[in-house]
C-alpha cells in the first residue's frame, strides 16, 4: 500500500524549520529568544531523526530523540541559569551589549 | 491517505507559522507562547509519523516543563518589554535572511534527494511501547545512566550558577 505522506516531506519541513531557527539566532539580539531559537533548531533535527527510524523501521532514531529531549531538557536548565548570571552582571539581556570576554 | 497527506500540509504549515510568529513578535512572552504551539505541531508530527510514545515526552517535557521554565524566566527578569537601544550591527537582518534562506536551499534540496525512500507500511501504525523499552534498557542501558547523571550535574550546575556568592567569603 502507499503510504500517505512522503519523507521528502517530513525532511523538507525539518529543513524548514532548521533554517528558520537559524535565522532567529542570526537576527535576534535578546538572547532568550535565540535560545528559543536553539530549542526550534533541536525539535527540526528531532523530526528528521524519527522520521527516518519510521523509514527504516527502527526504533533506534527514537531513541536518540528520547535522549535529545533528555539533553535539551538539560541544556535549557543550565543556559537560563547563565542568562539569569549574565542579566544580574549587566542588567540585559541584549547579546550585543555583552561584548567583552571578561568583565 | 488524501487525508493523512492534507492533515500533515495542515500541522506542517501551522509549525511554520509558528515559527515565523515567534521570530516576528518582539515581546519574548509572545515568542515563547509562539514556540509552545510550535512544540504542539511537533508532537502532532510525531503522532502523525506513529511515535506516540515521543508525542506524548514531547507535550510533557517540551511544553510542559521547559517551556515553563522559558516563561517562568521570562517573568521573573520582568523582560515583558522591549528596550535595547539603537542596533550595534548593521544589516544584521539582511545578512542572517540571505544566509538562513542558503541553508534553506541546501537543507530542502538534500530533503528532496531522499524522495526516492519511502516509509514502509501504514504512516499511523503505532510504535509498540514495549519494544521502545527494550531497546532502551538493553542496547542504550549505559547512555540511558549517563544521561541520569548528566541531568544531575545540570542540576547541581545550575544551583552553582544562580547561587548568589555571600560577600567576602
Amino acid at each position: 500500500m502507499e503510504a500517505g505522506v512522503p519523507i521528502s516531506w517530513v525532511l523538507g519541513l525539518s529543513a524548514i524549520l532548521f533554517s528558520l531557527g537559524a535565522l532567529g539566532v542570526l537576527i535576534k539580539r535578546n538572547i532568550i529568544v535565540m535560545f528559543m531559537s536553539i530549542e526550534l533548531m533541536l525539535n527540526a533535527a528531532n523530526i528528521a531523526f524519527v522520521a527516518f527510524s519510521r523509514a527504516h523501521n527502527n526504533l533506534d532514531g527514537q531513541i536518540i530523540v528520547f535522549f535529545t529531549m533528555t539533553l535539551a531538557a538539560a541544556e535549557v536548565a543550565i543556559g537560563l541559569a547563565i542568562i539569569v548570571a549574565l542579566f544580574r552582571l549587566r542588567r540585559t539581556v541584549d547579546i550585543d551589549k555583552a561584548r567583552l570576554l571578561k568583565w | 491517505m488524501v487525508v493523512l497527506k492534507i492533515l500533515f500540509l495542515l500541522v506542517a504549515l501551522g509549525a511554520i507559522a509558528g515559527a515565523i510568529g515567534m521570530l516576528s513578535s518582539s515581546n519574548p512572552v509572545h515568542s515563547a507562547l509562539f514556540l509552545v504551539w510550535v512544540l504542539f505541531c511537533v508532537a502532532a508530527i510525531y503522532l502523525l509519523l506513529g511515535a506516540e510514545f515521543l508525542a506524548i515526552v514531547q507535550v510533557i517535557v517540551y511544553a510542559g516543563a521547559i517551556m515553563v521554565l522559558f516563561l517562568f524566566i521570562i517573568m521573573f527578569l520582568n523582560l515583558g518589554r522591549d528596550e535595547f537601544g539603537p542596533d550595534q550591527l548593521p544589516n544584521q537582518w539582511t545578512w542572517g535572511l540571505i544566509f538562513s534562506a542558503l541553508l534553506a536551499v541546501v537543507l530542502v534540496s538534500i530533503a528532496g534527494a531522499t524522495a526516492t525512500l519511502r516509509f514502509s507500511g501504514d504512516l499511523l501504525t503505532l510504535t509498540p511501547i514495549p519494544e521502545l523499552a527494550r531497546t532502551l534498557f538493553t542496547k542504550y542501558l549505559l547512555a540511558f545512566e549517563i544521561a541520569s547523571l548528566i541531568l544531575l550535574i545540570a542540576m547541581v550546575g545550575v544551583v552553582v550558577l544562580v547561587k548568589r556568592r555571600k560577600e567576602g567569603a
